[in-house]
């Protein structure tokens, strides 16, 4: 009698083991199987045009647009020309800390 | 007796539990091995391309790297490129060419608007060519009439140039009198079947190297800064994409690659220069550098090179004798209007 109990006992702990290992392992095949598909899917998702993408550079195009409205475009004297010139230069040969 | 050695029950469970031991560890190596698989499939890289990747990821300046980071930095770039779009890329790391500062002067009466720069700028320097194509020159078409263009405008008015001096304010007429363009009215996207058109004149815009550009003074990491020679540059792994410069920059001459930059392996060029025209990543910001992957060798730049009609005159602001030199102290010269003294040293010009 104190052996069939000590058998039962045996067994039950052997299939705890087993369902242990058997989750343990389960739960491990779950996270690379999720890992690998969510990076799958991030870099599917990163290499094609998403909205988010699109609408970037469509607001990039019409921001350059609205800069460049703002613009003149103008004719400089000869004066402008030796000051913008002696500016940059004196600019250029400037000692910087 | 073997059964009972198998399973411990003396032949009460009569092999069934054995069995379903058996079976469900069987399943779970299997769908283990399946999930691994897929898992591994997915990643796709090795370790080595883990840790080299890491290792750029988390690279610094590459102005504050000593002589080996720099040489282990390229080396590693060179692999990654070489094996992306299966060329033999080189990474050139020249330096700025001492006793230079390089101006650009464009022609506009020559300038037909055939973007024929646009495309080999967009060749040379590895942009993104779909979804969308990144162009660092954009074409600006402009209407002519009403607008003056003589120089003996620029002194008539209110207030009188005597008061203003010769510089500053009066440059470009005044108030009652503007001689000048206002890009107002231009056109970026026209589309014709010949160009130039009648009554149009065109103003290709790109990154105008400002001697004291607002892009590097806004960038919060000192990823873009201006070289010796007068260009500015960015680092690409140092850049944080927070597209500070970008708004900065008076002429929206910056593009910033909010997708993965789309560019095939049979149209890589794979002479690039680490601050030039190597391939870019998603989220950082790009520009025209006067292709200095040719500059620093002496050549001249792609959109130069490919003007069909010779309207584009590049060299050394330095060198009085430089065609550029003799542009600015010979032809009518314009710029854009200096309201952010900036310094542009990108000039239009005309005969």
């Amino acid at each position: 009698m104190t052996k069939q109990k000590d058998e039962k006992v045996d067994v039950s702990r052997r299939s705890f083991f087993t369902r242990t290992a058997k989750a343990a392992g389960g739960l491990a095949a779950a996270c690379v199987a999720a890992t690998g598909l969510t990076k799958a899917v991030t870099a599917a998702s990163a290499s094609a045009p998403t909205v988010k993408s699109k609408a970037g550079y469509a607001q990039d195009n019409q921001q350059q647009l609205e800069k460049m409205s703002k613009q003149q475009m103008v004719l400089m004297s000869n004066g402008e020309k030796d000051q913008m010139l002696d500016e940059i230069l004196r600019h250029h040969y400037k000692e910087t800390a | 007796m073997s059964e009972e050695k198998q399973c411990g029950c003396h032949g009460s469970c009569q092999g069934s539990e054995n069995s379903e031991v058996d079976e469900s560890r069987r399943d779970l190596l299997k769908y283990m091995g399946v999930a691994s698989m897929a898992g591994a499939m997915a990643m796709a890289v090795s370790p080595e391309a883990e840790a080299k990747a890491y290792e750029e990821w988390f690279q610094t300046h590459y102005e504050l790297m000593n002589e080996g980071e720099k040489q282990e930095c390229v080396q590693r770039l060179e692999e990654r490129y070489s094996e992306e779009y299966a060329k033999n890329t080189t990474v050139s790391t020249a330096p700025a060419l001492k006793g230079v500062l390089f101006g650009y002067a464009l022609n506009i009466q020559k300038c037909i608007g055939c973007r024929t720069c646009v495309h080999a700028c967009v060749q040379e320097n590895n942009q993104s060519r779909y979804d969308p194509e990144i162009q660092w020159i954009k074409v600006l078409k402009m209407e002519k009439g009403g607008t003056s263009f003589s120089e003996h405008e620029l002194d008539k008015g209110y207030p009188e140039s005597e008061r203003m001096g010769n510089y500053g304010l009066q440059v470009g007429g005044n108030a009652y009198n503007p001689a000048g363009v206002s890009i107002e009215d231009s056109q970026r996207y026209y589309d014709t079947e010949q160009v130039p058109e009648k009554d149009s004149f065109y103003f290709p815009v790109q990154c105008q190297q400002c001697e004291k550009p607002p892009c590097v003074k806004t960038c919060p990491v000192r990823a873009t800064f201006r070289e010796p020679n007068g260009v500015v540059v960015i680092d690409y792994n140092w850049c944080i994409g927070c597209r500070m410069c970008q708004l900065a920059c008076p002429y929206g001459a910056r593009r910033f690659n909010w997708g993965q930059p789309n560019l095939p392996k049979e149209d890589m060029n794979p002479k690039t220069h680490y601050y030039g025209n190597r391939p870019r990543m998603q989220g950082v910001m790009e520009k025209c550098t006067f292709c200095l992957q040719r500059t620093r060798e002496g050549r001249n730049p792609a959109c130069l090179e490919a003007c069909p009609v010779g309207a584009r005159k590049f060299g050394n602001l330095l060198d009085p004798q430089s065609e550029i030199r003799q542009v600015l102290a010979t032809k009518k010269v314009f710029r854009f209007k200096e309201e952010y003294l900036t310094y542009p040293k990108f000039f239009y010009f005309m005969d």
